[in-house]
């Protein structure tokens, strides 16, 4: 059984596009989306949610205004501005739980409780079982939640004795990245060939480096400046990593995602690259 | 004078065309400022200031435990007391974790001893360009460190009233995202005409009204065939869509050069200038 | 050459026995297995510290230190995890292949796991 997580470090590069066709080539299949702020593999793999259960991630300050005596020590000692200033009450989306509030409150008017924020689902996909989660706006510890996804993607992976992992990582370069690439053993780098991207990708590869796994890198929409594409390759190539396949910017992959479609199903050459990709990825693992 | 209003530019995912909007809106207007809140990974600079690292750079600091061995009983109530496992205690020493430090001051008030003191670490930097017609701020978030809320806060305190204002926001909406939209008087959504950017504008636009945040929406990679997947949606929810920006491979291209597409495009500096405008009127009515 | 009383600590799935599977994140594995070398006898302790919304790794440690764990072993020891325990005195052991805790244990005694350094940047 191989884990892969497709990352992108840059949003837009088409990290989730590329994840959803490639899972639809690989057979005995678990699919984890722990791109858990944005989630949207979901809406190319349409799958039926089984069951769901909230994830409660973090602790909040609750106040009982019956016992408050309006000291205003809780204000005094808030980092984090959490505490309005006129009646002393608890803005929700500032309070990151560290309880000072409550530990300083002469009347213990203030609790610390396990707070819902988010939802994580277990989905059947055509493809596969898919491990999908929500964060709701506002929460934060998403890290949290991409170890859930990738939890319970491994459970099931084991449970059904699969052959693949997919994961749809997280954006970006922090922890939701570092969880999601966590116990892979392969990375799959989704870029494109513009400064911003490039720049992105660099800091999203030092992220990579940490993990001592093989890496493989897609140039999607290479063709929009070969120019950036070929720095690309050439800083591929230096890094280690294989170039699993390039991407020209096409008409037939715009319009089967506004369909909610596979381009693999819609094209013959498309179609060819990702199978090539999974002959590389296969390889690439066997060493 | 007129009054000036400030603006966020937002998207539910990165990629959309937010710095896009951001970057060329500053570049055609007069007496503007630009703040890049995208402080995990701001790319505004490339496109306006790529020497940005050369320029003026300020520290923005937060606080991290300190532990007097000599003071220290290893009672162990500032581990214990810890939300965020940031402290532990290894054969009677106190470690401290920085990266997942919150800062929140809570072992230093917990210590019986006065054993615990705290020290300035540096958790990012704010840089700073004045071009001719535009001043340039960029946040940005030190590898390692995860709180961005501080950071975007100290970017804030850089805002001069008198100008327009412009805020790259982190895409999403998440702590930061709301930290750098709240008090704007006004904020874009940027979306594109996708199942992907349909889904991604309605979480953002729950995310806004929970906040009570006035907002419109710019499609970008507009296009005749799809634009109503999004068109639909707006008109039905009341939604404002007040600008297009087209599929175009051309504005594609710039982009991937770092190039700003109103520098190379006729009509856009009008087409942006009287956006602001729109919605300066629009925000006003507010 | 007597057995040295060592507790040998191992992060599971689930609370068990020997073929109890081994769990592939040490911060947030859902168990500990306790095995005292000198006796054999295995102990489970619950990871309490995979609450936390962070530095899971170093509650981890923490839980291993406070329970007088010898040896730690596991798939993967982020760089906060491996300090902690290192300042602890405790040694820790990486794992490769081992699926089972019993195949943790008898590959421990015949001493073929390796020395673990400090892993990539998990921060949570």
């Amino acid at each position: 059984m191989k884990e892969i997580t497709v990352i992108s470090g840059k949003g837009g590069t088409g990290k989730t596009t590329f994840t959803a066709n490639l899972a639809s080539l690989l057979d005995n299949l678990v699919v984890g989306d722990c791109d858990v702020d944005a989630p949207n593999l979901h809406l190319l793999l349409n799958p039926e949610n089984k069951s769901e259960a909230v994830f409660k991630g973090m602790k909040l300050a609750v106040k009982n205004d019956d016992l408050c005596i309006d000291c205003g020590l809780c204000y005094e000692n808030c980092r984090f501005n959490a505490i309005t200033a006129a009646d002393y009450q608890i803005k929700n989306l500032k309070c990151e739980g560290c309880a000072v509030c409550a530990y300083v409150c002469p009347t213990d008017a203030i609790k610390m409780e396990e707070t819902e924020t988010g939802t994580l689902y277990e989905a059947e996909s055509r493809f596969g079982e898919m491990v999908h989660a929500k964060l709701i706006p506002g929460a934060d510890t998403s890290g949290k939640l991409v170890s859930e996804v990738k939890n319970r993607a491994s459970e099931l992976a084991k449970e059904k004795n699969k052959d693949w992992i997919l994961i749809d990582g997280s954006p970006g370069i922090g922890c939701p990245v570092i969880a999601s690439l966590t116990g892979s053993d392969l990375a799959v780098l989704v870029t494109e060939p513009t400064m911003s991207g490039f720049a992105d990708l660099k800091r999203v590869m030092e992220v990579v480096n940490h993990f001592k796994i093989p890496a493989g890198i897609v140039i999607n929409k290479y063709d929009l400046n070969e120019n950036i594409s070929a720095k690309i390759e050439a800083y591929a190539a230096e890094e280690k990593i294989e170039l699993l396949t390039k991407i020209p910017y096409s008409r037939v992959i715009v319009d089967s995602l506004k369909k909610g479609e596979l381009f693999v199903d819609n094209d013959a050459e498309l179609r060819t690259k990702m199978l090539t990709v999974k002959e590389k990825l296969t390889k690439i693992l066997e060493k | 004078m007129a009054e000036e209003i400030s603006l966020s530019i937002l998207s539910g995912k990165g990629g959309t065309g937010k710095t896009t909007l951001a970057v060329n809106l500053a570049l055609a207007l007069e007496n503007v400022q630009l703040l890049d809140a995208d402080v995990e990974e701001p790319n505004d600079y490339l496109f306006i200031s790529p020497e940005i690292e050369s320029k003026e750079t300020e520290s923005v600091m937060r606080l991290i435990p300190e532990v007097n061995d000599d003071k220290c009983t290893a009672c162990r109530k500032c581990v214990d007391f810890c939300e965020y496992n940031a402290l532990a205690m290894m054969l009677d020493n106190v470690l401290v974790f920085e990266e997942v430090c919150h800062s929140c001051g809570g072992c230093k008030i917990v210590c019986p001893e006065d054993a615990i003191t705290e020290k300035e670490k540096e958790l990012g930097k704010l840089r700073h360009d004045s071009l001719s017609n535009l001043d340039f701020w960029q946040g940005e978030l030190n590898t390692k460190e995860e709180k961005a809320v501080p950071v975007i806060e100290k970017l804030k305190t850089k805002i001069d009233r008198d100008k327009k204002v412009i805020i790259d926001s982190p895409p999403g909406t998440t702590c930061p995202t709301i930290e750098a939209i709240t008090d704007t008087d006004f904020t874009i959504v940027v979306t594109e005409p996708s199942p992907f950017g349909l889904h991604d504008l309605k979480m953002v636009i729950e995310m806004l009204n929970e906040i009570e945040q006035p907002f419109a929406v710019v499609i970008n990679r507009a296009e005749a065939d799809s634009d109503y997947l999004i068109e639909d949606y707006c008109q039905e929810e009341g939604i404002k869509i007040i600008l297009k920006i087209p599929f175009s491979r051309k504005i594609a291209e710039l982009y991937s050069e770092g190039i700003p597409f109103v520098d190379k495009l006729e009509g856009w500096d009008e087409k942006l200038q009287q956006l602001y405008q729109e919605i300066r009127e629009e925000a006003l009515k507010q | 050459m007597g057995v040295l009383k060592m507790k040998l600590v191992i992060p599971a799935v689930a609370e068990g026995n020997m073929e109890t599977e081994v769990h592939d994140n040490f911060g947030r594995a859902t168990f500990f297995a306790f095995i005292d070398t000198e006796t054999e006898e295995i102990d489970f302790v619950e990871n309490t510290a995979a609450k936390k919304s962070s530095g899971a790794g170093v509650g981890a440690a923490q839980l291993c230190a406070d329970n007088e764990a010898d040896i730690v072993t596991a798939y993967h020891f982020g760089p906060k995890a491996f300090k902690a325990l290192t300042a602890a005195g405790i040694e820790v052991l990486d794992l490769n292949e081992q699926k089972l805790i019993k195949e943790v244990y008898s590959d421990y005694k015949a001493g073929k796991l390796a020395e673990a350094e400090a892993g990539p940047g998990g921060h949570h």
